[in-house]
């Protein structure tokens, strides 16, 4: 329980200075919604104790007391709903800007590797959690809590003798609900286990229909697929199951509780202890305390699920974030070409060694192809250059100064990498092109598609530059992709040019598109090139050869 | 949740009072395009269940009716003890007696009404719960087979991503919503009429004052509601847009870092994530101002219950029973009203839901063959294409007019620019699609007078995609084949170079082929041939594949194919030159016709097309 409580408070704690507020007014609104429904209870103790009685001496007054209560409630519940979601929405912001800002900031070493997917879609719901744990889940939780005391003191003081009745019944229930909770977890984390199988069943279904066609493997993964769909339906009539009896459960409590209610009441009552309208009051109390203590033990443990989701973003935004570093030295005076690696050792986390004292040299406006087998480290070298990663061992320069003096920013000004997969936005063409320049006009823009022999085939697609290429390009062919990547490097207008294996999963026709738009962009430049292609090594003046380090 | 939260009020006791059921607000229903249609296919779709579900909503009506009795026992309740209670009478206090008996008698009578309406819903849960479930279970079951009877056509046009949403999300909806929302709709409705009736009943004006003060409470709410609707799409909009940018600056994240384009990114954000947070205070005062509101309305009916029934009851024209019973009328009669919204609300996503689901059940499937008796059988493997006319659009044509004749065992090479038509023509070849004139015959036999299957077993492919189910190395390699001992595909695997990879894996050939434990592009390449050569078809397919590999795997997967098209006529597309100069034919296509065929020598002696091809691919820098 101890650890439960603190899990609570560090998670308010992280609102930071919005904490007090949202503290005060999450109270203040629980407040209001139980004014409302307490002084609402009380209205017909009134009327009907003073027309038993035949005693309308004080009605009037007490009447206007509630009344004028249950608005004050009512308009502090609007006020402190209203001041309460401006300072959720505060928080919200600068939670999201947080996230985005501390992505900017991590190292290409945290993107590879949990580059998927589903890691995505997990901290976009994890961000989605966190905020509604602020916006609703405290308050969902609280209020009922809130709800219960308020309403038990009223209870208290129109007699305690029912309502310490009742408010045992209610433990009772609040009890059986607690017993049950476990079951309800387990059926509902099944389900949900379940259902991510059949999904993936059904991908597998999709993503090859055409080999399934061929080799008629439909049988072996129908069967594959009614295993899951029965194993999930199975599970989900469980929950249901579970579901309804605790309902059944609960409804049932309740009508109990009215029931020993009535009859311990009709006791009193005779016996002169309480009068009937307390009865009715506190029927209308007991409603809502039970109600209140049922929401209260549902809402509670779902508290942690989103606690859960906040401290994922929280470990998220303390990692590590980039720093580019250089080990090594050079001692002074030292004969440096243009790029230089020197002794470079490089493996990646928990994996085999890469590079073992790598040495390169590139002179200004040299054109270098770098070859070898996969595996053998030449996009590594690209990333150690681009301070993607930090080299283990060695030094690494450009024109005279390491790395490590340029800091990211200015490193990668000088450099215009073209990687091995292409990624366009969403967007424009125009809009994926200006990546490399910000501040071109459209006939600079215009100018680079050109260059890259793009300006053609964007011109015969509908709208032009204003094409919008679909998620990731998937609107256009790889070889489009590529040349439309040439064009932002075109743009960018770097001394330094990075092309990856630029031309594989090219049909020849495309190959020779990308080749020339690369032959343009290349003049004049220094320029490093992956290549295993006989057409590509003519490009360069040079040649590297990577051998393994095994 | 408030769906819940609504079902759970309807079951409550004699005393339900306290915080209204939360209605749904600022909930976006999706609309279907044709509500009647789809609910009458759905309808149809349930015939079997139909009986039970009429079962359980009687259940659920019946345990309505015995809840709405409850509160007039209640009455009855009240008055005995205020029979009992001490009176003034000519001036002076008169004790009275409660008769405790009739006030044990009545809590008897409560108890089992409530018990047994308690029971009925329960039974109604339970049962709509099952067969939900078992229609959910039989509408996958539906789709996933669907899924195969599909010509291929069908999924060049949707997304995967698409159909998964059907299988999972859609019938999950219509699964919960149906569950939800049938037996709500039935019992609350039972309730507003039943309460309604109970009302006039006991007391007219009152029950004129209950229904009157909850008719303006509702409008006024839902006039609100509208108004805020408007705002919350809005922030739902621009929600999406964050979400969108978020994502993008994840996977496009070396392109964003190296052209510094996260200022542009930022400020595109900035924007969005300010515009969310300090739209329109408007907004953001009127969604809360829901909540509330919705607690006043509710509580609104109730005072003007108490206050003119207390009124009356002085007067002497009801008694304080029926305040009493009123009290808890005006509950069961507000709130069905909005379990009544969100069930039409509930109800509209089950039609929604179903209209993709039907949409997609309904898409024409592929010819059903079982009439044709033809079968290819101990396949030569002489392949003819006579005037082959063909188009994915009716008037756009792919292929125009193709004939080709390959004799049994030879290889075929397939050259041409991007879209000259090479992947369509193994397409027709294998039936995926069916030729839109001409005839493609296979030993003589036209395809098209054979089933299907039998056309497909003629063959193996390699394509370019590697694709690989969840499942063993084995059961990946085997796929359907009857007949496969370990030794056939123990020696695959030697063959192209697979089995020592596979071996150092701890579970060997039963290793488990799913996200966590990948095989890398080549490797998958190399399991699609030693998959092709334990199928051992007559005829191969190889979409030239080799791109996703280095050098080295490269050659290993040349040898592995090499191997492969040895005695089998074999069809390569191919995407360089260099590997096909062995082929026995090569066809060269452009615009959907050969315009040149034969060997390579022949073809760059003719100095055409090809040779234009085959040069330009040494002189491209």
């Amino acid at each position: 329980m101890k650890h439960y409580l603190s899990q609570i408070k560090e998670a308010l704690d992280y609102l930071g200075k919005e904490k007090r507020l949202y503290l005060v007014f999450l109270l203040s609104l629980g407040l209001g919604y139980s004014g409302m429904a307490i002084t609402i209870s009380l209205i017909p103790q009134v009327l009907i104790d003073a027309s038993v009685s035949g005693n309308y001496e004080h009605m009037k007054e007490k009447l206007f007391l509630y009344a004028g209560l249950f608005f004050m409630s009512f308009l502090t519940s609007i006020l402190s709903q209203y001041i309460y979601r401006r300072c959720v929405l505060r928080f919200q912001a600068g939670l999201r800007r947080s996230v985005m800002e501390k992505k900017t900031r991590l190292p290409v070493s945290y993107f590879e590797n949990s580059h998927s997917g589903e890691f995505l879609s997990q901290m976009i719901y994890d961000i989605n959690k966190a905020e509604e744990l602020y916006r609703s889940k405290y308050k969902e939780a609280f209020n009922p809590i809130v709800a219960l005391i308020t309403s038990v003191i009223p209870m208290f003081l129109l007699d305690h003798t029912l309502t310490m009745l009742l408010l045992f019944i209610s433990l009772l229930c609040v009890l059986a609900n607690a017993a049950f909770s476990e079951r309800v977890k387990t059926a509902g984390r099944l389900t949900a286990g379940a259902s991510a199988k059949l999904s993936e069943r059904s991908t597998d279904i999709l993503s090859g229909i055409l080999t399934i066609k061929e080799y008629q493997l439909n049988e072996v993964l129908s069967g594959k697929f009614r295993t899951a769909n029965k194993e999930y339906a199975g599970n989900a009539l469980n929950r249901e199951k579970i579901g309804a009896f605790l309902e059944a459960m609960n409804s049932g409590f309740t009508v109990l509780c009215s029931i020993v209610f009535l009859v311990a009441g009709s006791v009193m009552v005779q016996s002169g202890k309480t009068t009937y309208g307390t009865l009715v009051a506190l029927m209308n109390l007991e409603s809502s305390i039970i109600w209140s203590a049922l929401s209260a033990g549902k809402r509670f443990p779902e508290l942690f699920d989103n606690i859960a989701s906040l401290e994922r973003i929280q470990s998220f935004l303390t990692m590590e974030e980039e720093v580019i570093h250089v080990p090594d030295r050079l001692e002074e005076n030292q004969n440096q070409s243009f790029i230089e690696f020197k002794n470079v050792d490089f493996s990646y986390k928990n994996n085999r060694e890469v590079l073992n004292h790598f040495n390169m040299q590139i002179n200004q406006n040299e054109v270098a192809v770098i070859t070898g087998r996969s595996g053998c480290g030449k996009s590594t070298i690209f990333k150690l250059l681009l301070g993607f990663y930090n080299a283990d061992k060695g030094y690494i320069a450009i024109d005279g100064k390491s790395l490590e003096e340029y800091g990211a920013n200015e490193l990668r000004q000088m450099i215009a990498y073209i990687p091995q997969r292409p990624y366009l936005f969403y967007g424009t063409i125009e809009k994926n092109i200006r990546f490399g320049n910000p501040q071109a006009s459209f006939e600079q823009i215009v100018q680079a598609a050109k260059a890259a022999c793009a300006h053609d085939f964007i011109m015969e697609l509908p709208g032009g530059y204003d094409y919008v290429v679909g998620d990731k390009g998937s609107k256009l062919s790889f070889g489009q992709r590529q040349r439309i990547a040439i064009a932002r490097a075109f743009l960018k207008d770097a001394p330094i040019i990075l092309f990856d294996e630029a031309t594989s999963g090219l049909d020849y026709e495309s190959e020779r598109f990308v080749l020339q738009a690369a032959e343009q962009l290349i003049q004049n430049k220094t320029a490093l090139i992956i290549s295993h292609r006989e057409s590509g090594v003519r490009l360069c003046n040079r040649k590297i050869e990577i051998s393994s380090v095994r | 949740m408030s769906e819940q939260q609504g079902k759970k009020n309807s079951h409550t006791g004699p005393m339900s009072g306290g915080p209204m059921g939360k209605g749904s607000m600022g909930q976006v229903v999706e609309k279907p395009k044709n509500f009647n249609t789809t609910m009458t296919k759905l309808l149809a779709y349930c015939k079997q269940y139909l009986p039970a579900i009429i079962f359980a909503l009687a259940a659920a009506a019946a345990g309505t009716i015995l809840q709405i009795i409850g509160p007039d026992q209640l009455k009855n309740l009240t008055n005995e003890i205020m029979k009992g209670l001490p009176a003034m009478v000519n001036g002076a206090p008169v004790l009275g007696t409660i008769d405790m008996n009739a006030v044990l008698k009545i809590g008897w009578t409560l108890a089992v009404f409530y018990g047994v309406s308690l029971l009925l819903n329960y039974i109604q849960s339970l049962v709509m719960a099952t067969i939900t479930q078992v229609i959910s279970k039989k509408m996958r079951t539906d789709i996933s087979q669907k899924m195969n009877r599909l010509p291929l056509k069908y999924f060049d046009s949707v997304s995967i991503g698409d159909v998964l949403s059907r299988v999972t999300n859609d019938v999950d909806a219509i699964g919960q919503t149906l569950n939800q929302s049938v037996g709500t709709l039935i019992s609350a409705i039972t309730m507003l009429a039943g309460s309604l009736i109970m009302m006039v009943y006991n007391s007219w004006i009152l029950a004129l004052t209950a229904v009157g003060s909850s008719v303006i409470g509702f409008s006024f709410m839902m006039i609100i509601m509208k108004q805020s609707q408007k705002y919350f799409k809005q922030q739902q909009t621009e929600l999406g847009q964050i979400n969108g940018l978020i994502e993008e600056v994840y996977t496009g994240h070396n392109v964003v870092k190296v052209y510094n384009g996260s200022r542009e990114a930022k400020d595109a954000f900035e924007n969005s994530n300010r515009s969310l947070y300090s739209s329109a205070w408007k907004s953001q005062f009127l969604s809360g101002l829901m909540m509330p509101l919705m607690s006043f309305v509710g509580n609104f009916g109730y005072v003007a219950v108490c206050v003119v029934g207390a009124s009356l009851a002085m007067k002497g024209t009801i008694t304080f029973g029926v305040i009493v019973a009123f009290m808890l009328y005006i509950r069961l009669f507000t709130q069905p009203l909005s379990q009544i919204a969100q069930a039409m609300n509930n109800l509209q996503r089950t039609a929604a839901a179903s209209e993709r689901v039907f949409e997609f059940l309904d898409e024409e499937e592929l010819e059903n063959e079982s009439g044709k008796k033809n079968v290819l059988t101990d396949v030569k493997g002489t392949v003819e294409f006579k005037n082959v006319r063909f188009g994915y659009t009716p008037n756009k044509p792919v292929i125009n007019n193709f004939s080709a004749k390959i004799n049994a065992g030879q290889k075929v090479a397939i050259v041409g620019p991007t879209g000259a038509g090479k992947t369509t023509m193994v397409n027709l070849l294998m039936r995926f699609y069916e030729t839109d004139g001409g005839e493609i015959l296979i030993d003589g036999v036209p395809v098209n007078q054979v089933p299907r299957e039998n056309v497909h077993a003629q063959f193996s492919m390699v394509l370019q995609d590697t694709w690989i189910f969840e499942g063993t190395i084995r059961e990946n390699i085997i796929y359907s084949k009857q007949g496969v001992t370990n030794e056939d595909v123990i020696n695959a695997c030697k063959t192209v170079g697979l089995h020592h990879f596979i071996m150092t894996l701890p579970k060997g050939y039963d290793t488990i082929l799913n996200d966590k434990a990948s095989l890398s592009e080549g490797q998958k390449q190399l399991i699609t041939i030693a998959r092709a050569m334990i199928q051992n078809a007559p005829l191969l397919i190889l979409d030239e594949a080799t791109s996703s590999v280095d050098t080295r795997t490269e050659r290993m997967v040349q040898t592995a194919m090499d191997q492969l098209t040895k005695g089998r006529t074999s069809f390569v597309i191919a995407h360089r030159l260099s590997t096909i100069k062995n082929a026995d034919l090569i066809l060269v296509m452009k615009d959907g016709d050969i315009i040149e065929s034969g060997s390579h020598e022949e073809l760059l002696s003719k100095n055409g097309f090809y040779a234009q091809l085959y040069n330009s691919q040494f002189e491209a820098a």
